[in-house]
Parts: C-alpha cells; structure tokens; sequence
C-alpha cells in the first residue's frame, strides 16, 4: 500500500522551477485566503471555538510546508528573489494561522487576522502571477 | 401503508448514506476548481449507480443470492479470485479513508487530538457494529447523515442565478485545463460507482430476505434513493463554485466544505455539517469494513451476514474486525485521510470493470434471473455503462499522474 501510495502521490525535490513557484504560490493564496474566511466567521461567531482552533491548525501546518519547502528549494535563474518573497510570505501566512488557533474567542483579534490574510491573499496571487 | 412506509424509510436511508468521504472530497474540489462544469457528470454517475444497484438488487431478490457469491460461480475461481483481490484492496483504502473521516470529523467537533480520536472513533464502530442490527445500523447512520441536508440549504441561499446552475447539467468541457477536468469527471464518477456499495446492497437484500415480490421496493429504493443522494453532491459541488472558487481557494482539507456551510448559517450549520459528516463517513466505514468480509465470506463458502449469531458466522465476523484494524493502522501511519480517499476513489475505478462486468452477465443469464432477466432499456443502459467504466479503468491512473492528483 505504501508502496501505491507513492507511486501515485509522491513528487522528488529539485529545483524550484517558474510552474513550481507558480503552485507553491496558488496553494499560499488559497490557504489565506480560506484563513481570511475561517477567521472572518470565527469574529461573527459563525465558527465553534473547536473548529476555529483545529482547522486553522491545518492550515498553518499547510502553510508551514509550503514555507519550508520554498526555503529549501534551489531556484531556477531569474527566481531567487520571487522564491525568497514567497517563502516569507508563506511564512507569515503560517504565523497569523498559527495566532488564529490560539486566538479562542478574541473576535477583535480574529477580525484583525481575517484582514491580513485576506491581503496575504492578494499578495500571493500577485507574486503566482509573476509580479 | 406498511410497504409505502418501509420504502420511505429507505430512501431516507439511501440518501443520508449515499454520500461518503469520496464524494464530499471529490465534488468540493470539483466545484472549487470548475464551479457549476462538472455539475452533468454528477448526472451521469448517479444514473450509473442507479442502473448496477437496481441490477444487482434484482439479482439477490430472485436468486436469493449476493452477487460475490455468483461472481465466483458464473466467472470461475481465477477471475473471482483477481475479482476478490482487487475488491479488498479497494475497501481497505476507502475503510481507511472514512475512519480517517470519523476522525478528523470528531475533533472538528471536540477538539481532541486526532491520534487519539481515530481508535476511539473504530472502537465505537466496531461496538456499533457488533451490538446494532443490520437495519438499526443502516438507518441510524443514514438518517443522522441526512443532516448534510444543511448543504442544501446552504446552497439554496448562496444562489442566485439557477440559470447558471442549470447550465452545468449541460454536458461541456472547459476551453483549456483539459486533463485535470477529465481527472475530476473520473473521480466523480468513481465516487459515485463505488464497488463496495453494489456488494453491500446486494447482500443486504439477502440478508433482508428480499425475493421476487421485493422488485418493485428493489427499483423506487434505487432510483429515488440514489437520485436524490446525488441532490446532495450537486449541493456540496454548488457551495464548493460559489464561496471557494471566486477566492481561489483549492480545499485539501475535510473541514473546508463544513467552513463554507458555517460561513453561510452561522454555528448551527456548521455542527450540523460536521455531524452529518461524520455519520454519513461512518455509516460508510461500516459499509465498506461489511463489503470486504461479505466479499471474503461469499468467496471462500463461509456462513455470513450481520443477522447471523456472530459465534455462528465467526469468519465473517472476525473479517470485518480485521478490516477495521487494519484500516485503523493506515490511519495511525499519518497518511492524510484525503489524499488516501483521492487514491482509493481512483484506484477504485481501475477495479471497476471486474465488479461490473459479471453483475451485468449474470443480471442477463436466463439461468439465473428466468423471466427477470435484464430488459432492453437496462441491457442498453448496462452495456454504454460498462464501455464508460472500462474508459474510466484505463485512463484512471494516468490522469492521477499527469494532473499531480488534480492540482494541475
């Protein structure tokens, strides 16, 4: 079984292509943007506290692989400094998932967070579009 | 009125239990990626459950019979054998799929941690199982899983243009992205034609005692229970295009569809997705542990069913345990429950055709069937299935490879 899982599922590690970087980015956005809408709901009180704390957990260590996977990737030509700004913004969409998991019921707060990952969101399309 | 309320009781049943982990994964990520395009193959998956479930139903109510059992005898020992093979491999993944289901769905709820959810979650299963009878359990879960209906509800008051809605049951293909939109046709349609819910149907017949006066229940169970099951899967397809793919967002996660649910209802909606989910994973837990030791007992000549004493059938008792054990130990591994459903749904539909093949020859042996044999309409329909289905096998894993898992 482990053996079709990886055939079928698992990628190597290699050099960070423009496609790739181009991914890495897409997934960013989306897991911001998915962060904006869990905090948003968390602040009008639409999310359990339970569900807030556990689903922007894996988010967060989402986030954290696409992080740590940019950072450990070695960039095609021409991609270094676009790399560098994805996995410092992938790092920092990791960070306001992580402050989302342990913010309980602080909706000033979540409303905060709902703002900056919403613009976390933006940017990361921006920087997937080769901006 | 006993009769009307015993068909009514299992559509309900059908419906809440149509939806398992690889449809919920299948059909959010569809609407995410493709918003209303996919909405036609739905239709077309539907209709082929319909079509086998109805056939395989027939099939156990006139020859008192499960299918597995036929398989073996109709298509001899070596291609029952790869038939057998191929089948618990396939239920094993989807067991493992929707225990890791029951568990992500539990701590969504509690806030437990999720290693320690996953036993807890198999032993109430498996004590669910032992204790409950056939009936009790396939209801329970299949009326519990009927709050997935908020879904519906959610997606009644998300949309605004029906119009829109209406034109994706209009077969397309999208201008670009071609594989990974055949690659989400394929998982759809795999989802919805799983092998294991035609061998679980099949030999809940028997085990219900269905014979020839149980045709007509047979046919409205099938059609209307299956049919609006798939009401379902439009609802989480409708609510995936309308909140996540104006945000970009590519759900991976099993609490995604449920944020969207909470994001239109509030906290309600949201307990209620998450418990709908989690009967609706584990009533299918249940099916496919069921699937594999009905399959194994049918096979190999063992005493089974769930109304037999357990000290009376004990190999297939035992083989439903072991197959929750095992697929508890995929789960304790880490494997993401999610990408092992993306696999089992697509490894699934490579075994299609050895689960639906001797279903449409046997449903068409006058030797068998005598007068209830196939008709004109569900031969035609049967046959175009089965040329789908092998389309499906063969392209299955390639797409997976190609489209990185539908990620493009």
């Amino acid at each position: 079984m482990s053996l079709l899982l990886w055939l079928a599922g698992c990628g190597g590690s290699g050099q960070l292509t423009a496609g790739a970087l181009e991914e890495q980015a897409a997934t960013s956005q989306s897991l911001a943007a998915e962060g904006s809408m869990l905090a948003g709901d968390a602040a009008r009180g639409r999310a359990t506290v339970a569900f807030t704390r556990i689903h922007a957990r894996e988010l967060r260590d989402a986030a954290g692989s696409v992080a740590t996977s940019l950072g450990e990737a070695r960039p095609a030509p021409g991609l270094a400094a676009r790399a560098k700004r994805a996995a410092s913004l992938a790092q920092r969409i990791r960070s306001e998932l992580d402050t989302l998991s342990r913010s309980g019921s602080d909706s000033a707060l979540q409303r905060r967070l709902a703002a900056r990952l919403a613009a976390d969101a933006k940017a990361a399309e921006k920087l997937g579009g080769g901006s | 009125m006993k009769q009307f309320l015993q068909i009514a009781l299992g559509i309900l049943a059908a419906i809440g239990g149509f939806v398992d982990i690889g449809d919920l994964v299948f059909n959010v990520e569809a609407g995410a990626t493709f918003g209303f395009q996919l909405l036609w193959v739905v239709v077309v998956g539907v209709v082929g459950i319909i079509v086998y479930s109805e056939m395989c139903g027939r099939v156990a109510a006139i020859s008192k019979r499960p299918v597995f059992d036929l398989v073996r005898e109709r298509t001899g020992f070596s291609a029952g054998l790869a038939t057998l093979i191929a089948s618990e491999i396939v239920n094993l993944m989807t067991c493992a799929a929707e225990v890791g289901g029951v568990a992500l769905a539990l701590q969504l709820l509690s806030g437990l941690p999720y290693r320690v959810l996953i036993p807890l979650g198999v032993l109430a299963l498996l004590l669910l199982s032992w204790y409950l009878p056939f009936e009790w359990l396939e209801r329970v879960f299949g009326y519990i899983g009927l709050c997935l209906l908020v879904f519906a509800v959610a997606a009644f008051k998300l949309v605004d243009d029906w119009g829109k809605v209406a034109h994706g049951l209009v077969p397309q293909v999208p201008a670009t992205n071609h594989a990974v939109f055949l690659y989400f046709a394929v998982g759809l349609l795999g989802a919805a034609l799983t092998p294991y819910e035609v061998y679980f149907y099949s030999s809940g017949a028997v085990e219900d005692g269905w014979g020839p006066k149980d045709l007509r229940i047979n046919k409205i169970t099938a059609v209307i229970g299956y049919a609006l099951g798939g009401f379902l899967s439009f609802a989480l397809m409708i609510v995936a295009a309308m909140l996540f793919l104006p945000q970009g967002i590519h759900p991976q996660l099993i609490g995604t569809p449920a944020l969207g649910v909470a994001d239109v209802l509030g906290e309600v909606g949201l307990v209620l997705a998450l418990v709908g989910i989690l009967f609706a994973v584990g009533g299918a837990a249940i099916e496919t542990s069921f699937s594999g030791a009905y399959n194994l007992a049918q096979f190999f000549g063992w005493q089974w069913g769930k109304k037999e004493s357990h000290a009376g059938a004990p190999r297939f008792a035992l083989s439903w345990i072991v197959i929750f054990l095992l697929a508890m130990l995929i789960v304790m591994t880490g494997y993401d429950p999610v990408k092992i459903t993306e696999y089992s749904v697509i490894f699934s539909a490579v075994a299609l055709p050895l689960t639906f093949l001797p279903i449409l020859l046997i449903a068409n042996d006058p030797a068998y069937m005598g007068s209830h044999r196939n008709g004109k309409v569900a031969n035609v329909l049967g046959i175009l299935y089965f040329v789908l289905i092998l389309a499906i096998a063969v392209s299955a894993i390639p797409l997976m490879v190609i489209t990185n898992g539908g990620q493009g």
